[in-house]
């Protein structure tokens, strides 16, 4: 390098937020206090690499228990169940490699609604779900037997039934705070929960832009103290930094 | 640390969170700084280089 080299160098992660992927028997736990009660909603995106079938996104049981939501039908369909409420298999499709929005809401008297992409898929009433039994896990069931192939992004967790403008905000990747109790973004190379309780033990891998990616580009770019940098964000996600030679 | 190093922050969009990582980051009057947004706009990149 010499003065007046340019050095570019774009990071870049396949996902519009940070997320992760799940490979065999890899899973996040959220805590079980999270959600202690009849009332929330869980929003979070999700992207199936498929065509895996019986993929866990998320359950709080080593079986179909109490609350999950899965993957099957050779990952076409998501179904699962609420408290003691099962949504049959194929109860309702959603394309494959591609980010879907899903929002799950139940309210005190055990109604409650899962919307994909702004649209109200399902709504079914009679659950008698109270709270988590177990730490909530992401990608897989307990049993660590029913691998999700894919990426959970943005996952948060409201203390209340979200409607239709909410939901809309969050379609829309607005930053939805009022009620929030839980979020986890997947974009820190630490995991740490921003919101909430500690996390439990997280053993996905994260792909989205990560501080470590970022420093190596700006070590690498770096020659003299007076060198010239600057950093951008092009595409969602991805991260051009350029550094000016001037030693 | 000495010059050349290279710290990088990911911390959510709002003041308290950059004005802490900023004043973590610090440590020269030389330094140089680099931010940018990421995520949609709800969390921002902050690259500190430490110089002499």
């Amino acid at each position: 390098m010499a003065a007046g080299d340019v050095a570019v160098s774009i990071q870049s992660a396949t996902a519009k937020k940070g997320c992760m992927i799940l490979k065999v028997n890899t899973k996040v736990a959220i805590p079980s206090s999270v959600i202690n009660s009849t009332v929330f909603s869980i929003s979070f995106w999700e992207y199936s690499l498929g065509p895996n079938n019986e993929g866990y996104i998320m359950c709080d049981e080593n079986n179909f228990a109490n609350l999950f939501l899965r993957r099957s039908g050779e990952g076409l369909t998501i179904d699962g169940q609420i408290g003691n409420i099962v949504f049959g298999v194929s109860a309702f499709e959603l394309p494959r490699q591609v980010w879907n929005h899903i929002v799950l809401t139940h309210d005190a008297a055990g109604n409650f609604k899962v919307y994909a992409n702004n649209l109200l898929k399902l709504e079914l009433a009679g659950s008698n779900f109270a709270g988590l039994d177990n730490d909530l896990w992401l990608g897989n069931r307990h049993a660590l037997d029913r691998d999700f192939l894919g990426g959970i992004s943005d996952l948060r967790i409201y203390d209340k039934v979200l409607d239709t403008t909410e939901i809309n905000s969050l379609f829309l990747k607005q930053n939805l705070l009022t009620n929030l109790i839980h979020k986890y973004d997947f974009l820190d190379d630490s995991y740490d929960d921003s919101i909430g309780s500690a996390d439990g033990t997280n053993t996905g891998t994260y792909i989205g832009i990560l501080e470590s990616s970022v420093t190596a580009a700006l070590v690498a770019g770096r020659t003299a103290s007076n060198d010239t940098f600057f950093m951008t964000e092009s595409a969602n996600n991805q991260i051009i930094t350029v550094a000016i030679d001037e030693s | 640390m000495a010059a050349g190093a290279v710290t990088v922050q990911i911390v959510d969009a709002n003041a308290t969170a950059i004005d802490a990582a900023i004043t973590a980051m610090r440590v020269t009057a030389n330094d140089k700084w680099l931010m940018c947004s990421s995520a949609n706009g709800l969390q921002v990149i902050i690259a500190h280089i430490e110089e002499a």
